[in-house]
């Protein structure tokens, strides 16, 4: 039997969670953990990245209890971040499990509704369709839920951002963020998983976004943990008639990152682009799984994923469409172009269709690259320098995707990590 | 202000360059002639420091340094410039990133402080104007899109804002209508002063017309067989170069 995380010391380790007003949702989690397996490289969705390692993490922070974050005092901690000064957006803090309420009661007013999940039970579904989502759900401190209203303002966007207080020696932290987007409501959202902890660390994080109606989304996650950090995410984004969605990951930081990003489309004319980024160095791991489920025709998906790996940097692309019966007029693409910078960077790279019906347009390529050697040395040929010129032309290889994000109060930020992060790469 | 002596450069196991002997004062224009196959192009990358030549044997000599112990960037900020023959296109990076990263970058070699962007564009837009590129070229990306005309007028471009002291032109004039050949040899014209140096690498005296060298040169088989004034284009322009073998002798 492949690494698992013991399902006596989960359950035991618990028994104080399953109390309380988030009760029925973990003895729920509890449950299907008892009868479903962790991820392993033998599962062909998760053969090439191995998350065995995060299962000792668990279970060292279940030997643990007091670090376990239920029981805490949910006190908002002001704490600062640079990524909330450099990005000039309302900014979500969620310490802890716990809000700042005072930021939050600002963005009422601006019919924006943030609340804990706890608090405010309703019939929201609380996703926990396989193990690691039960895990988060049995251990999460709370869910975080934001409600956008039809006519909520959309002149700065909406910054998400959890925070994990580094004084207490949590090995592991669930976040769970559900975003309602209600009918003609429109909005940016920026997540940002950027809060740094320089010991080995696992965030298991589950994304839940619905977005209503003719509504439109524009979404940045930004991801830049650091060395000794390990994300599994999960996002499932439901798409209603007419929604449109602009999705753009940047995964630059992390040791072992592994994204999975989930659209369904429910309705007609529906549209979703998912773009991403990623650049992987020394001891970097990232995977990216993309589904777009069109169970409904006349829905259009567009995935284009950029990667630059380094160093010995390993990456993985997945990008699926599956096209139900009956979904005529379908549009579905997926595009992954990599470029490797050095002799040990390695790519896996594989779009994926699955059609079930006639008349759909569907498309899929992949490429996998070095730079051009003509374009550096005529770059060299001009008098730049052979690193800067690297650096520029990895940079215009990504810059499409960057180009493509329309929150401009991001770019001067992801510009200016990005930079950063292909100086050290090599 | 160049020297080059005895030159021998192979790819692979076959040479190119067999004792190739060339010396360019400041203010002179040199014209090197001579068939597809002679060397011409491989001359003119050697200089700029490609690598994918092995020279063998021979020296370069500019500005009393040994050219082969400079990096290409290093011959660039020294005023060594080279005209591709085929520019590369970069898409993404736009022109004016380019230009401002290589003017920037010749600059701080000099202990001088970076160019504002105010400035930059002014002299940017004065040169365009000159040689009477779209002003929307600034934004476009390097030479993505540019038909053969525009990516020599941006070779032309570049020349002109990085003041070598040497432009070697592989071939600038090949793929141009005459308006665009007309465009480019003012370029060069007005370039040319009495302290630079230029080395048009042609195949065709038609470029001659409008840049008058000081002295053409014939190469064959990686070697330099006939040097003389203008007067030699013409004369190749009439009998080919068939003649080659026999002057050898």
């Amino acid at each position: 039997m492949s690494a698992q995380i013991s399902y006596e010391l989960l359950a035991s380790a618990t028994k104080k969670l399953i109390q309380g007003e988030l009760s029925e949702i973990r003895s729920n989690a509890l449950s299907n953990l008892k009868n479903s397996e962790m991820p392993s490289t033998k599962n062909e969705e998760w053969q090439y990245t191995d998350i065995s390692s995060v299962f000792a993490l668990c279970e060292k922070s279940l030997h643990e209890p007091e670090n376990t974050s239920s029981n805490k005092e949910n006190i908002a901690v002001k704490r600062k971040y640079s990524i909330t000064e450099e990005i000039d957006a309302h900014w979500i803090i969620i310490n802890n499990g716990a809000i700042d309420t005072g930021e939050a009661n600002k963005l009422k007013a601006i019919g924006i509704d943030v609340s804990l999940l706890s608090k405010n039970i309703d019939n929201t579904e609380v996703i926990i369709d396989d193990s690691l989502s039960s895990l988060n759900a049995l251990l999460m401190s709370d869910a975080i839920k934001i409600t956008i209203s039809s006519d909520a303002e959309n002149k700065k966007p909406i910054g998400i951002l959890f925070d994990n207080d580094e004084s207490t020696s949590n090995h592991v932290s669930n976040y769970r963020c559900i975003l309602e987007v209600k009918d003609n409501a429109a909005i940016s959202i920026i997540h940002a998983h950027t809060t740094k902890i320089h010991t080995p660390h696992f965030t298991n994080s589950v994304v839940q976004i619905n977005l209503g109606k003719d509504s439109q989304v524009e979404y940045l996650k930004l991801q830049n943990y650091s060395s000794t950090q390990t994300l599994i995410e999960k996002s499932v984004i439901n798409l209603e008639l007419n929604a449109k969605l602009n999705y753009t990951s940047v995964d630059i930081g992390g040791q072992l990152v592994r994204a999975d990003i989930i659209i369904n489309f429910n309705d007609k004319h529906a549209n979703a682009t998912i773009n991403g980024v990623y650049i992987a160095g020394k001891n970097q791991h990232i995977d990216n799984h993309i589904s777009a489920n069109h169970f409904i025709g006349s829905t259009q998906s567009s995935q284009n994923f950029y990667g630059v790996i380094g160093g010995n940097g390993h990456c993985v692309f997945n990008g699926k469409a599956l096209v139900c019966e009956g979904a005529i007029d379908t549009n579905a693409n997926q595009y992954n172009h990599n470029l490797l910078i050095s002799e040990n960077a390695e790519i896996n790279t594989k779009p994926e269709l699955e059609i079930y019906t006639d008349d759909v347009k569907c498309s899929h390529g992949t490429t996998v690259g070095q730079l051009d050697e003509d374009a550096l040395f005529y770059m060299r040929a001009r008098g730049i320098d052979e690193d800067i010129a690297r650096q520029l032309l990895t940079k215009t290889f990504i810059t499409r995707i960057l180009n493509d994000i329309k929150i401009p109060c991001t770019r001067d930020s992801l510009e200016h990590l990005i930079t950063n992060k292909l100086r050290k790469l090599s | 202000m160049l020297e080059i002596k005895n030159l021998h450069a192979k790819v692979g196991d076959i040479g190119i360059l067999n004792g190739l002997s060339l010396t360019v004062k400041k203010g002179e224009v040199h014209a090197i002639m001579g068939p597809n196959g002679s060397g011409k192009s491989t001359l003119a990358r050697i200089i700029a420091g490609h690598d994918s030549y092995d020279v063998t044997d021979g020296e370069i000599h500019y500005k009393d340094k040994d050219l082969m112990e400079l990096s290409p960037e290093e011959r660039s900020r020294e005023g060594i410039f080279l005209g591709f023959q085929y520019p590369v296109e970069i898409p993404g990076l736009n022109n004016s990133q380019f230009l401002k990263a290589a003017l920037n970058a010749k600059r701080k070699y000099l202990g001088m402080d970076e160019i504002d962007a105010f400035e930059f564009l002014k002299i940017a837009r004065e040169a365009i104007k000159r040689l009477e590129i779209d002003p929307s070229f600034l934004n476009r990306g390097v030479n993505e899109g540019f038909s053969g005309g525009e990516k020599k007028r941006n070779e032309i471009l570049q020349m002109t804002m990085l003041e070598p002291d040497i432009a070697i032109l592989d071939e600038t004039d090949s793929g141009l209508d005459i308006d665009a050949l007309k465009v480019v040899a003012k370029g060069v014209n007005e370039f040319r002063n009495s302290n630079n140096a230029v080395i048009l690498v042609t195949h065709y005296q038609r470029l001659l017309e409008y840049i008058k060298p000081d002295k053409v040169h014939v190469l064959s088989e990686g070697r330099i067989i006939r040097s003389g004034d203008k007067s030699l284009a013409i004369e190749l322009e009439k009998t080919g170069y068939t003649f080659d073998k026999d002057s050898k002798k």
